[in-house]
């Protein structure tokens, strides 16, 4: 902590930063670099935000879910494999594993499956489809679902929805919503794989 | 067999959904778990954008080790203390034993916010630093959580004497000293019962090992000063 070194104010170095990619900044962060964390952080927070708050539902327990999955992004920065997907992907898979732990532990699971939740989901994504390849091949194949399976992947994945929830909404047994889920599954890994 | 393998990056698929648990996850199905994860991010992305709170990176900073927050505190309590210290060496009577000096600063930055703090106390911790002079940096870093009650002394740059033990005391206004407990410099000591307030004084005793027996000051005071609030 603070032995007597005198760094100066903390400051961004705009310059720098500004043209530094997300997986440059992530790298940074991973030696220790508090100013790249704060870029970091002014480039992704809103987005992220939105993820947590998705699934978290409650603005209380989102920030909260948030903040812990901002600091684990800080801790565990050089886990990041690029080879894998972007540092933005991978930094939202932190953020909704947060979100989820917080939600089985301490949400609320009586908050109702709205009938449009499905459409509302997909046309948020489709918005911004034109955009981003990934994000259209992984809707195309979503689209080549059958309804319920897409709903139920969906539910499950955008609103964390749990088995027993998803099983209740279809007025189905668990177990099949499992076979709907692992089906559907199947099937996206082998379109991605297109 | 494809069977097998299916099932088992099913598990990892669902896991990634959140339809299965994840308490029990291998390293391997930590892994295959990433995988799916790096598939389906583009729709957990594809959530619509939300501002979190305007002091939410303070509050993670925070959160993280004080950090850039404590740097600043550092010198704004450095001012301060500079200020303050001749009253203090003028009025405090033990300043014949000081061995350092002097400024303890209560600087206020929010710690993390717990889910149960009672109406009425400030949903903030402080931090106390005490400066020593010559201005090389605080000597010792007191993170107090008003809610709680506890405080939290880190960075403590004072050697303990050989056979000796250091002992923080908390002396309220008017009032007698009252011990905190040893604190040892080479890591975060934690006090549960702290309570401590604006207008406290904090020092440091040198003691027998084990304390000041009878729960009096026995040994020459090497930290002291009064807490004021920094705004």
């Amino acid at each position: 902590m603070a032995s007597g070194e005198r760094d100066g104010p903390v400051s961004l170095d705009g310059a720098n930063l500004a043209e530094s990619s997300l997986e440059d900044l992530l790298a940074q962060v991973a030696r220790q670099d508090r100013r790249a964390y704060r870029a970091l952080y002014d480039a992704t927070s809103a987005k992220l935000f939105g993820v947590t708050l998705r699934i978290c539902r409650e603005r209380s327990l989102a920030e909260e879910a948030f903040q812990e999955a901002f600091i684990g992004i800080w801790r565990t920065a050089a886990d990041f494999d690029p080879a894998r997907g972007s540092a933005l992907a991978w930094m939202a898979g932190v953020a909704r594993n947060r979100a989820l732990d917080l939600l089985r532990k301490r949400g609320r699971s009586d908050t109702p499956i709205e009938g449009d939740a499905l459409e509302k989901l997909l046309s948020e994504a489709a918005v911004q489809r034109a955009g981003q390849a990934d994000l259209d091949a992984l809707l195309q194949c979503l689209e080549r679902l059958e309804e319920t399976p897409r709903r139920a992947v969906v539910l499950a994945y955008c609103e964390g929805r749990t088995r027993d929830e998803l099983a209740a909404h279809f007025a189905a047994p668990a177990n099949t919503v499992k076979t709907w889920l692992r089906r559907a599954l199947l099937s996206l890994r082998s379109c991605l794989e297109e | 067999m494809a069977d097998q393998d299916d099932d088992k990056h099913l598990d990892a698929a669902e896991r990634a959904l959140g339809t299965e648990p994840r308490e029990h996850e291998s390293a391997e199905g930590r892994r295959a778990r990433a995988d799916w994860d790096a598939k389906l991010a583009p729709l957990a992305l594809a959530a619509p954008p939300a501002q979190p709170p305007a002091d939410m990176f303070q509050r993670i900073e925070s959160a993280l080790d004080g950090g850039a927050n404590s740097m600043k505190v550092a010198q704004l309590a450095e001012r301060r203390a500079r200020r303050w210290r001749a009253v203090a060496m003028a009025t405090s009577g033990i300043a014949a034993c000081l061995v350092v000096v002097v400024g303890v600063v209560i600087s206020t930055f929010p710690l993390i916010q717990g889910n149960n703090v009672p109406p009425g106390v400030p949903p903030q911790g402080y931090v106390a630093l005490v400066t020593p002079e010559g201005g090389s940096g605080p000597a010792m870093i007191v993170e107090v959580d008003v809610a709680k009650g506890t405080a939290i002394v880190r960075s403590l740059r004072v050697e303990t004497p050989e056979n000796r033990a250091l002992e923080l005391w908390r002396i309220p206004p008017g009032g007698t000293a009252i011990s905190l407990g040893l604190v040892d410099p080479e890591r975060p000591n934690l006090l549960a019962d702290a309570a401590l307030r604006p207008g406290d004084t904090l020092a440091i005793t040198v003691e027998p090992p084990g304390g000041a027996p009878g729960g009096v000051a026995t040994g020459p005071v090497i930290l002291s000063g009064p807490l004021v609030e920094v705004r």
